[in-house]
């Protein structure tokens, strides 16, 4: 699973700190998140596609080889 | 849902301490209870206040630097945000393998050199016995 939550981030300017605060996670958790050791809940996902203006599948990319994958 | 829900989750580890002086008081209560049965087997009133220090001590450490350390705050049992509980509840359950592997290893070393067993044998009977009931339990559950 990848994420473009760093680019999106970034393109706004934003702390790693600030993004944490807004959606009330820690900032390691969003660095985490960033790097792809750890996957956030649906909630925690939905809430920064909406915090981004994104839909989930547009933030968080499945790999060839996820779940459901033909 | 949103994505603060996990707050009010059901199986939140969060709210077993209400707050900063509830854990003071469950460590003071801790330690003096292990205080009190040491002094019952030893009669030592120094080793009792050494329980009641340590454990007390532990409490008050974690409830002083759980606002500034996220590590703390899961020590304390208030985990800050959903990684943080998913890596309590990951601690939690290495801590109960190991325990696992540590009582009945000890059951077999015990039983192999003609030692009393049973102390080993009520531990992993009541690790072995927690887990099936708590995966039917959170099996209607989750």
């Amino acid at each position: 699973m990848q994420n473009d939550v760093r680019k999106l981030r970034e393109d706004r300017f934003l702390s790693q700190g600030d993004l944490a605060k807004h959606l009330r996670v820690s900032r390691q958790t969003i660095n985490a998140i960033e790097t792809g050791k750890y996957l956030p809940s649906l909630p925690l996902a939905m809430a920064i596609g909406r915090y981004f203006g994104r839909a989930i599948e547009e933030v968080f990319r499945d790999d060839e080889h996820g779940l459901g994958a033909q | 849902m949103t994505s603060m829900d996990w707050e009010r989750s059901n199986v939140s580890t969060k709210g077993l301490f209400g707050g900063r002086w509830w854990l003071i008081l469950v460590g003071l209560a801790l330690g003096g209870l292990l205080g009190l049965a040491d002094f019952i087997a030893t009669g030592s009133t120094g080793r009792a206040l050494i329980d009641v220090a340590i454990v007390g001590g532990y409490a008050l450490i974690l409830a002083l630097f759980r606002s500034r350390s996220e590590t703390a705050s899961v020590l304390a049992g208030l985990p800050v945000d959903e990684r943080w509980e998913a890596i309590n509840l990951h601690a939690l359950a290495a801590a109960g393998l190991i325990g696992a592997i540590v009582s009945l290893t000890g059951l077999v070393a015990a039983e192999v050199a003609g030692h009393d067993a049973s102390g080993f044998g009520m531990v992993a009977g009541v690790i072995g016995i927690s887990y099936i009931g708590s995966v039917i339990w959170f099996r209607w559950r989750l």
